[in-house]
């Protein structure tokens, strides 16, 4: 699915140039759930929004598919995106405005022809996050795990094959955490390809795959034979809430 | 829905999620559209009422006025006082072909009392042809004539203005009026005729015989201030201006080519175009301030617009992310800023409209509402959101994706 080839990112500020990547060479195949971990100022966020297509490489070859996206336009870029992608940010990137079921529906404002069946696919999304009560809220009216539970669905909601999370749970208590991690979970298990930035050990362990990032290189590139279930986590919470 | 169509929807949820700011950036151009429709508005209409009045006055009427004139050669002396024109002028200029009426006239203000009341108005001292060449009539009672002129009768004829503030609603006709202390015997007053363009009221007057007023109210003095000359219809004014001048300058034996002239000729013509140049100035006026006030409001735009761009550069990268692409974002700022005109455009020009039909009646023009000119603000109040929006929206499309998504 994904195949990058020594990737550099180089990142020029006046005079000074600052390295990040220094040549990543990974491949990700359909349906993995991917960990890349890393301390602070390792790339992990750069490697995810090169593969996310949301920022170009300074050097080195990405096939998505198959196909070279290094050469594509911005536009085509975009479209790709609409159509492949979804991503899930640690500050949750909502709308304030707009209702939880709005903010589900934002990629079909850039979608080619505005699917007919557009409301009923933003409220199933909803619904499997668990928050088919909550359509018409505001995101000032939700609580952090909801609020990142609208943004997955809202990355859902066009059934791309591709979905990235950056720190997903970086804003969440651990409740919450282990509701966003099952339902990214449940996504995998479906075949969808996940791809998570995270720098929590504990949220690592749940992924079928870990790459640990150090100083733009790949330092390790582990498989995961049996992850953590998050459900079976959630289930071994105390009954009600236990705030950290 | 189309995809212009989902952009106009995110470009109005955009306005309507920032109310007052939305309503504060669209308050320049409200106000600035505002108030051209009412300066559009008042001016058209005192250009109308002008107009009207010189029509009314009849456009073949010449005015001669005395004037100083710059000395010059060994007559100075003579010339420099403001005292030019005489009743024999005017009888000369009678004379003249093509001439219908040359009346000669002085106007003063003046003070008037009867029956203890006492006030101040304008009295013209002219012949009785004044009434005819000015198109007035008497509304009661009549006009003074030819024989009373000769005679030196002390009658007087009175506008309504001047009635009312005398005796109120009672007639004045048949009573005595006194001017500097001398009676004058009031035979008619005249049909009222409301104000002019300069808001003069032209009932607030009284006529009186001009060599009754020189020998008893106006010190004897030999000159007038005028002279109203009437065209024969049908006739070059041009031409006969420069009858009447090459006349008055032999009168005043002008001879020598340096002489400057004493005395001013004025068609109503000119007087109309003297108008028309006034209202092409309030015109030009009436450009600049609404320049400014669009530019201002055009500022005003731009700056909530390069602020919503900072503010929400996480939601432009979340929208770049989900797949929005520049020109998305580019029609998205663009749609707001033109909503923002649109509403501020449309606001005013409601508004102005509504404050001209309010100033219409207190100010006693007539003018039609300038419904072209409050569409064509409006138009212009889009332009100008497109013009001041524009740098913004460009600001937020150039942003990519990543440095977008990834700024607090």
């Amino acid at each position: 699915m994904i195949r990058l080839k020594g990737i550099t990112k180089t990142y020029q500020t006046g005079q000074v140039s600052t390295p990040v990547l220094l040549g990543v060479d990974l491949e990700i195949a359909g349906g993995e759930f991917t960990a890349i971990m890393g301390p602070s100022g390792s790339g992990k966020s750069t490697l995810m929004h090169i593969m996310g297509l949301l920022d170009r490489p300074s050097g080195g070859s990405y096939l998505l598919d198959g196909h070279e996206v290094c050469d594509l336009t911005d536009d085509q870029l975009s479209v790709l995106r609409n159509r492949k992608m979804g991503f899930v940010f640690q500050a949750f990137h909502l709308l304030a405005q707009a209702t939880a079921l709005k903010n589900v529906l934002l990629p079909f404002v850039y979608a080619g022809p505005y699917p007919t069946d557009a409301q009923e696919r933003g409220r199933r999304a909803l619904a499997a996050v668990g928050l088919e009560h909550r359509l018409s809220h505001r995101p000032g009216e939700l609580s952090g795990g909801e609020c990142q539970r609208v943004a997955i669905a809202r990355a859902l909601v066009t059934d791309p094959d591709l979905i990235f999370a950056d720190e997903p749970t970086g804003n969440l208590d651990r409740r919450s955490s282990y509701e966003v991690m099952a339902i990214l979970q449940g996504l995998s298990a479906q075949g969808k390809t996940v791809v998570l930035v995270t720098h929590d050990s504990h949220v690592s362990e749940m992924c079928s795959r870990v790459v640990r990032l150090v100083y733009g290189r790949i330092e390790s590139d582990q498989r995961n034979p049996s992850p953590l279930s998050a459900a079976a986590m959630l289930a071994g919470l105390p009954p009600e809430q236990d705030q950290p | 829905m189309s995809r212009l169509g989902r952009l106009w929807g995110t470009a109005l949820e955009g306005v309507m999620a920032r109310r007052l700011r939305s309503s504060l950036a669209a308050l320049g151009l409200l106000v600035g559209v505002a108030a051209v429709v009412v300066m559009v508005a008042v001016s058209l209409g005192t250009r109308n009422q002008m107009i009207e009045q010189v029509t009314a006055l009849g456009s073949d009427l010449i005015t001669v006025r005395a004037s100083k004139a710059a000395p010059s050669g060994i007559r100075a002396a003579t010339v420099k006082e403001k005292a030019s024109l005489t009743p024999a002028d005017a009888a000369a200029l009678t004379r003249l072909e093509g001439v219908a009426y040359a009346v000669p006239g002085i106007s003063k203000a003046m003070r008037v009392s009867s029956q203890g009341a006492t006030v101040d108005t304008l009295a013209i001292a002219s012949l009785p042809e004044v009434f005819a060449v000015e198109g007035q009539t008497a509304g009661e009672g009549r006009l003074f004539n030819e024989r009373e002129e000769k005679s030196s009768r002390r009658v007087a004829v009175v506008g309504a203005t001047l009635r009312r503030n005398l005796v109120g609603q009672a007639s004045l006709v048949g009573r005595t009026i006194e001017i500097r202390k001398q009676p004058f015997l009031v035979v008619g007053e005249l049909a009222p005729k409301g104000l002019d363009a300069n808001g003069q009221d032209l009932d607030d007057r009284v006529y009186l015989p001009l060599r009754s007023a020189i020998t008893r109210v106006m010190a004897a003095q030999r000159h007038v201030e005028y002279i109203l000359v009437q065209a024969e219809p049908g006739l070059s004014l041009n031409d006969l201006a420069e009858d009447i001048r090459r006349i008055l300058r032999q009168r005043h034996r002008l001879t020598l080519p340096a002489d400057k002239d004493d005395f001013r000729i004025q068609t109503q013509l000119e007087a109309l175009a003297t108008q028309e140049e006034y209202g092409r100035l309030f015109g030009a006026l009436t450009v600049g301030v609404a320049g400014i006030s669009l530019l201002v409001a055009g500022v005003g735009i731009m700056a909530v617009q390069l602020i919503g761009v900072r503010e929400r550069t996480p939601e432009i990268g979340v929208r770049r992310a989900v797949g929005a692409l520049r020109r998305d974002i580019l029609a998205q700022f663009l749609l707001e800023a033109m909503i923002l005109g649109l509403g501020g455009g449309a606001a005013g020009a409601a508004l102005g409209l509504g404050l001209a039909a309010l100033i219409r009646p207190l100010a006693g023009l007539a003018f039609g509402l300038p419904w072209t000119y409050a569409l064509l603000s409006l138009l212009v109040s889009l332009a100008v959101a497109v013009i001041f929006g524009l740098w913004p929206a460009r600001k937020a499309a150039a942003l990519t994706p990543v440095e977008a998504v990834t700024r607090f």
